[in-house]
C-alpha cells in the first residue's frame, strides 16, 4: 500500500516547508500550494489526497471558500490556521472540518491529529512498513523479510508506535502512558526491556536508537 | 418647594394682593362719595332748619318762660317734623325723637363753617349696630343757649358701600380662584419642557447619547433645549471617537498579534522538528535558517513597532532646508538604488518648512524604498518639493484602486508574500502617516495600475 498523500495549503513558505519536512519525515507525501485558487484548480486536476491542511487566510480563495471543493472529493481537512477567535473555529468544524488547531501549534501534536483523522476516515495504512519488517496493523502480524516474527502484545504497540513516530524521539514516560496505560505502575524500566526485546528479535540495533535521558527514536 | 409650586404660589399670591388693593381703592372711593354726599346733604339740611329756627324764633318771643318753652317747642317741631332733629336748653332735651344724647357723642366732630352763626360740627358714628350722620351747633335766642342737632340714619347708604365691598371680595375671590387654575395650567405647560429636559438629561447620564429632546417654541426653555442638545451631540460625537480610538487601539494589537503568530509558529516548528527529530543534515541547515530569517524579521518588527509607538508623542518642529532634505534622503538610498541600477531625481522648489529632519528624512527614505521595490531595474523614481507639497512617484507596479485607501492601515501589505519576501512588515507607511500628521501634513497616495504610483505629503499652506 502506497503512502498517503497530504495536501498543504499553506502562503507562508516557511512554514509550510517545516510541515512538508515533518510529514515527509513521517513518511508521508505531500503537496504544497500556496494560493486558494490554484488550490482550487489544482484539486479538479488531482485529487487522489488523503488529508488537507488547510490555512484560512489564503490569497485568492480563502479556506472557508476551500472546503466545498476538498468536500467534493472526500478529503478531510484540518485547519491550520492564526484565526484563534470561537465563531471563526466554530464556522470551520461546522463547515465539515475534521479538526481546528490554531498556529502556534506543535508538530508533535499536528502528526497525532493527523494520524487520528486518516483513522477515523479510514485512509490509514493498515500495513506498515519500515526496512525489511512489514507489520499489519489489523491482522497483528508482523514479519521480517518475508518470516514471520512472534511479538508480545506490548512488543507490537510499542514497535507500532516508534514506527508511526518515526524520526520523532518518544520519550520513556510517553511510551509509558500510551502503551502501558496511565494507570500502569511498573517503572519506566519496563520500557527499556521491551525496546531491548524488539531489538533482538527484529535486529534493530542500530534502527531504534536511545537519546539519552530520553528516550528512543526509530531511525528509517 | 419645586418651582412649578413657587412660580404658582406667589403668582397667585400678588394677584391676589393687587385684586385685593384694587377692591380697596375702588371701596374707598365709594365709601367717600357715600359719605360726601350725606354729609353734603346732612349738613345742608341742618342747616336750613337751624337758619329758619333761630331767625324765626327772634321776634315775638314770650316773656314767661312756660309759654317761651311751648312757643319755641313748637317752632321747632313746625320747622323739623322728621324724627331726626334734637333741640336741647342746657341740658335738658326739649326735643328729642332719636333718644340718644347727641351731644355727648358729638365731643370733637368736624366743624363745617357753613353758616355766619358759628360752626357747625358734624360727623359720622356708628351706634348699636346703625350708622348715623350728626350735626350739631349751639343757638341763641333771646339770651339763652340752645343746642340744635341732627341725627340722621345713613345705615342703607353705608350698607350699600358694604354689599359693594363684599361683592367686591366675592367677585376678587373667584377671579383669584379661576386665575389661581389657570397660573397653575400655564405654568405646568410652559415647565413642560423642563421635564423633558430632565428626562434627556437621565438619558444622557444613563449612556444614551443618541438621544434628543424635541424642541417647539422659540422661549429660553427650547433655547436651552437646543443648547442641551448641541451639548449632548458634542458628547455624543466625543464618545463616538473615543470608542473608535478604542477599536482602532483593539484592531492594531489584534493585527499585532495576528502577525506575530505566522513567524512565531515557523520559529516553533522549525525548533521542535530540530529537537525532537532526526533530521537530514541539509533540512536541518534550511531550518535554522527559517528560524534566524524569522527572529530578524521579529525584531525589525519591534523595531518599527517602537518607532510607531514613540511617534505617538509630541516631536519639535524647526524650520529646516527642503533641498537639504532632498539631498540627504538621496544619499541615504543612494547604495540600494545603485545595486538595481536605478536613478532618484530631485526637483526642490520649496524654501524651508517646520520639521524634524531626521523623522521627515526617514519617512522619505521609506517612500522611496517603496517606490525602489514596486519599480523595476534601471528605472527613475521622482522626489519633488513644490506648492507645500513633497512627493515621491515611481512607474513601478502601482497600487489597485480598492487597496488604495488601506495601505495606511498598520500590517496592510498590497502583495503579502511578495513584501514579506523583501523584509516588509506593512507598517512602513503607518510611520510615514504617523510622521506626516506629527507634522500636521496629511499623507495621500494616487496610483494607476502598471503606470505610477504616487505618494504626497501635503503640508498645511503658511
Amino acid at each position: 500500500m502506497s503512502k498517503n498523500r497530504i495536501l498543504v495549503i499553506e502562503d507562508d513558505k516557511d512554514i509550510a516547508d517545516s510541515i512538508g519536512l515533518n510529514l515527509e519525515l513521517s513518511g508521508y507525501d505531500h503537496t504544497i500550494i500556496d494560493d486558494g485558487l490554484e488550490a482550487a484548480k489544482r484539486l479538479s486536476e488531482d485529487h487522489s489526497f488523503d488529508l488537507a491542511l488547510l490555512d484560512v487566510m489564503l490569497p485568492g480563495l480563502d479556506g472557508f471558500a476551500l472546503m466545498e471543493h476538498l468536500q467534493r472529493y472526500n478529503i478531510p481537512v484540518i485547519y491550520l490556521t492564526a484565526k484563534a477567535d470561537v465563531p471563526s473555529r466554530i464556522k470551520g468544524l461546522k463547515i465539515g472540518a475534521e479538526d481546528y488547531i490554531v498556529k502556534p501549534f506543535s508538530v508533535l501534536e499536528l502528526l497525532v491529529r493527523i494520524e487520528k483523522v486518516l483513522d477515523r476516515a479510514g485512509k490509514l495504512n493498515k500495513v506498515l512498513r519500515c526496512r525489511d519488517i512489514t507489520i499489519d496493523t489489523e491482522k497483528r502480524t508482523v514479519t521480517k523479510s518475508g518470516e514471520a516474527v512472534a511479538l508480545q502484545p506490548l512488543e507490537f504497540d510499542l514497535l507500532v508506535k516508534l514506527i508511526k513516530f518515526k524520526n520523532c524521539t518518544m520519550s520513556r514516560e510517553r511510551l509509558l502512558s500510551e502503551i502501558w496505560g496511565v494507570d500502569f505502575v511498573g517503572g519506566t524500566r519496563t520500557v527499556d526491556t521491551h525496546v531491548a526485546s524488539l531489538r533482538k528479535k527484529l535486529g534493530l540495533e542500530g534502527v531504534i536508537v536511545t537519546v539519552t535521558r530520553i528516550g528512543y527514536r526509530l531511525e528509517d | 418647594m419645586k418651582l412649578r409650586t413657587k412660580l404658582t404660589v406667589f403668582s397667585i399670591l400678588l394677584l391676589a394682593a393687587a385684586i385685593a388693593l384694587c377692591c380697596a381703592i375702588i371701596i374707598s372711593f365709594a365709601y367717600q362719595g357715600e359719605v360726601e354726599s350725606i354729609t353734603s346733604a346732612g349738613i345742608s339740611d341742618f342747616e336750613d332748619l337751624y337758619r329758619e329756627f333761630v331767625w324765626s324764633s327772634t321776634d315775638s318771643i314770650p316773656d314767661s318762660p312756660i309759654v317761651r318753652r311751648s312757643y319755641i317747642i313748637n317752632k321747632f317741631r313746625s320747622l323739623a317734623d322728621a324724627g331726626e332733629f334734637v333741640l336741647q336748653k342746657g341740658d335738658e332735651f326739649w326735643v328729642n325723637n332719636t333718644g340718644f344724647d347727641v351731644k355727648s357723642i358729638l365731643p370733637a366732630g368736624k366743624a363745617a363753617k357753613l353758616s355766619e352763626s358759628g360752626s357747625t360740627q358734624y360727623k359720622l358714628a356708628r351706634i348699636d349696630g346703625a350708622d348715623y350722620f350728626i350735626a350739631a351747633n349751639p343757638a341763641s335766642i333771646a339770651q339763652e343757649d340752645y343746642y340744635v342737632s341732627l341725627m340722621r340714619n345713613v345705615t342703607p347708604q353705608i350698607n350699600s358701600v358694604r354689599s359693594l365691598a363684599a361683592k367686591c371680595a366675592l367677585v376678587g375671590a373667584v377671579i383669584t380662584a379661576i386665575a389661581a387654575y389657570a397660573m397653575h395650567l400655564i405654568v405646568l405647560r410652559s415647565l413642560l419642557p423642563i421635564k423633558a429636559l430632565q428626562e434627556g438629561a437621565n438619558q444622557l447620564s444613563g449612556g444614551k447619547y443618541a438621544e434628543r429632546i424635541p424642541v417647539h417654541g422659540h422661549d429660553e426653555l427650547s433655547e436651552l433645549a437646543a443648547d442641551f442638545n448641541s451639548m449632548a451631540e458634542a458628547i455624543q460625537g466625543s464618545i463616538q471617537e473615543l470608542n473608535e480610538r478604542a477599536e482602532r487601539q483593539q484592531a492594531f494589537i489584534n493585527d499585532l498579534s495576528h502577525e506575530l503568530k505566522t513567524p512565531v509558529t515557523s520559529i516553533l516548528l522549525s525548533s521542535e522538528t530540530l529537537l525532537s527529530r532526526s533530521v537530514p543534515p541539509d533540512a536541518a541547515q534550511n531550518a535554522l535558517v527559517r528560524i534566524y530569517d524569522q527572529c530578524k524579521w521579529l525584531e525589525q518588527l519591534s523595531l518599527k513597532l517602537m518607532t510607531l509607538v514613540l511617534l505617538q508623542g509630541e516631536i519639535s518642529l524647526r524650520e529646516e532646508s527642503v533641498a537639504e532634505l532632498l539631498e540627504a534622503v538621496k544619499e541615504s538610498t543612494a547604495d540600494k538604488l545603485e545595486k538595481q541600477n536605478m536613478k532618484l531625481c530631485l526637483n526642490c522648489e520649496m524654501d524651508t518648512l517646520p520639521m524634524d529632519f531626521d523623522l521627515m528624512r526617514s519617512a522619505l527614505v521609506n517612500l522611496v524604498e517603496n517606490a525602489r521595490k514596486a519599480s523595476r531595474d534601471g528605472q527613475t523614481i521622482y522626489l519633488c518639493a513644490k506648492n507645500n507639497t513633497i512627493e515621491v512617484r515611481d512607474f513601478g507596479q502601482g497600487i489597485p484602486a480598492k487597496e488604495l485607501p488601506r495601505i495606511t492601515e498598520p500590517f496592510y501589505m498590497v502583495d503579502k508574500s511578495r513584501s514579506k519576501k523583501q523584509g516588509g512588515a506593512g507598517l512602513g507607511l503607518a510611520i510615514v502617516q504617523r510622521i506626516a500628521s506629527a507634522h500636521g501634513a496629511a499623507l495621500t497616495a494616487e496610483s494607476i495600475p502598471g503606470e505610477f504610483t504616487a505618494i504626497k505629503i501635503v503640508f498645511q499652506a503658511k
